[in-house]
């Protein structure tokens, strides 16, 4: 009798064990301790979304404290002044920031069907005045001197902040649901968007106004929420992770692959989302905070090195907002640490 | 001077042989047997001890780190009911259900939800009590970093005590070991090499209530 309680228990015991190792086992992402073992502290501005770079300083739309400027020698930050009309706040909400390269505009409401008012800081008289000109402004790219503004009814233009337009859309998009823009630079850039009956997306690139082609009808479900170009190849990524790759000579796009890792929670799921180019590869950090290198050539996705491009392992439990470059330096917003630099001559990364 | 240090020395001698005569002859030892029961409300600080990876990739850290700073990790609270019943006269067996929250140096939220089986061996006895304690369950453990990941996993404690008990049911006892959840991800997973075994060392002071 004792013999066979032994035994039982003893299976009980094993059976337990057993369902104690499965149990432990982490299927979810690339390791709870490891990613505390590898947290950064908190910066007080929130959500840093990079504007632009002007001697030290770097210029930001921040979450918490709206536009500020980072000293990157000091790593002081520091607001930037309100402007001239007291009664007008420079809270910006995303993406209502952009820049020449030198100063920038901002709006001081959130997007709509009214006109913003206007208002451009120069930071070399550290002083906001009005702008020369107010547009109903739907969306802006912080970096790159391009604002996506309604013109009336059905009606919509990308306009440089000197006002001079690129493209002028009159009856493409929807009236009630307005398109968005993604940017590689001042004059690359896709407007994209629900088409006038709301039936599909359409995408758009450039002056051109070329229309993007699918060889594939899901091509036309979601909106693009990134782009890169590498010469005439051009890879864009959708908003449910989807890359997509073509060239500029003719706008005809094939299908990819799908990212491993794309957040399914993102809200909004179509706002642009933050990536950088290198030479033949588009680099973006997944849903795990984890990096991923796109080959604008076959937009074939993989995930990057750590070991080979230490700024994947540096910047592995930091979620990203927003990415600057200048020459070999990637200057990275966070959402919530601050500010980091990735060099790309040796893939090297740290926070200022 | 002699003189002074005699006193002293005869009263180091009398008072505490004198308060064990009241004791003995006041209070008798409270001696557990099967049926006896323990119930315990814990609570106390965390320290975050270690993490160790074996198999990680020592161009991504160290395998071993300890302590706050090199975690990563601030320190913590834990909290518990446990309820014990005797096996014998100095063996408790019995469950525990408790919470453990620390945050990271990002300000994000680490909780572990263990509950465990728990073996108590109770070599000293009387007003005051040395336990000695090993337990093995579960834990729920989540993170409010990215997608808010979580997990369940065994937890594995050792602990010590020190307790006292100022009335014949009531007693505090200031207890200190460690707790240990792994952290496996299995050999298919892409980060295998980050599986981790945790300790944390948690401080606590307890309040049991004993009946037999």
């Amino acid at each position: 009798m004792d013999t066979k309680r032994t035994i039982r228990i003893a299976i009980l015991l094993m059976i337990m064990l057993l369902s104690f190792i499965s149990l432990g086992c982490n299927t979810e992402n690339q390791g709870v301790f490891k990613r505390i073992s590898e947290s950064v502290i908190q910066v007080d501005v929130g959500s840093v979304d990079l504007i632009m770079k002007n001697g030290n300083k770097l210029y930001a739309n921040t979450g918490k404290s709206g536009l500020q400027s980072f000293d990157t020698v000091t790593g002081d930050w520091a607001s930037i002044p309100r402007s001239e009309d007291e009664a007008v706040y420079h809270y910006t909400s995303d993406g209502t920031v952009s820049t020449d390269g030198t100063a920038f505009i901002y709006a001081t409401g959130g997007t709509g069907s009214a006109t913003n008012d206007l208002y451009a800081y120069d930071p070399v008289t550290a002083s906001s005045v009005d702008h020369t000109v107010d547009y109903q402004v739907i969306a802006m790219v912080p970096q790159h001197n391009l604002i996506l503004r309604r013109t009336g009814t059905g009606g919509y233009a990308v306009t440089n902040i000197a006002g001079t337009d690129h493209v002028t859309f009159a009856n493409e998009f929807s009236e009630t649901i307005p398109p968005s823009i993604i940017a590689s630079n001042p004059t690359d850039f896709i407007v994209t968007g629900k088409s006038a009956d709301n039936s599909k997306f359409l995408h758009f690139f450039g002056s051109s106004k070329d229309a993007l082609d699918p060889t594939d009808a899901d091509f036309d479900d979601t909106a693009l929420v990134a782009m890169g170009i590498d010469g005439t190849e051009i890879v864009v990524i959708d908003a449910n992770g989807k890359t997509w790759q073509g060239e500029t000579t003719d706008f005809v796009f094939d299908a990819g692959v799908s990212i491993s890792g794309w957040p399914a929670s993102r809200y909004p799921s179509d706002a642009p989302y933050p990536v950088f180019t290198e030479g033949t590869l588009l680099y973006l950090q997944d849903g795990n905070n984890d990096f991923q290198e796109i080959t604008i050539a076959d937009g074939i996705a993989a995930s990057v090195s750590k070991t080979a491009k230490p700024f994947a392992a540096r910047l592995a439990n930091i979620a990203i907002k927003s990415y600057v470059r200048r020459g070999t330096d990637v200057y990275v917003g966070t959402m919530q640490n601050g500010i980091f630099w990735i060099d790309l001559s040796d893939f090297s990364s740290d926070s200022f | 001077m002699k003189k002074i240090l005699i006193v002293l020395l005869l009263c180091m001698a009398i008072i505490p042989s004198m308060a064990f005569a009241e004791d003995a002859v006041r209070t008798p030892y409270r001696e557990y047997a099967m049926g006896s029961q323990m119930f315990t409300f814990r609570a106390g600080p965390v320290i975050p001890a270690f993490f160790y990876r074996p198999w990680l990739d020592l161009s991504e850290g160290d395998r071993f780190v300890a302590f706050p700073d090199a975690m990563h990790m601030k320190v913590g609270g834990y909290g518990s009911i446990r309820y014990q019943g005797f096996l014998n006269s100095t063996l408790a067996l019995g469950g525990e259900l408790g919470y453990y929250f620390a945050y990271d140096i990002g300000d994000e939220l680490f909780t572990s939800v263990p509950f465990q089986a728990k073996l108590t061996y109770i070599p000293l006895q009387g007003t005051f009590e040395i336990p000695l304690s090993v337990g093995l369950g579960l834990a729920y453990n989540s993170y409010s970093a990215g997608e808010k990941p979580s997990f369940l996993s065994l937890l594995a404690t050792a602990e010590a005590g020190f307790s006292w008990y100022f009335k014949d049911d009531w007693g505090i006892t200031l207890s200190t070991g460690l707790q240990l959840i792994p952290e496996i991800l299995g050999p298919n997973h892409p980060y295998t090499t980050h599986t981790t075994f945790a300790g944390f060392m948690p401080i606590t002071l307890s309040v049991t209530y004993r009946s037999n």
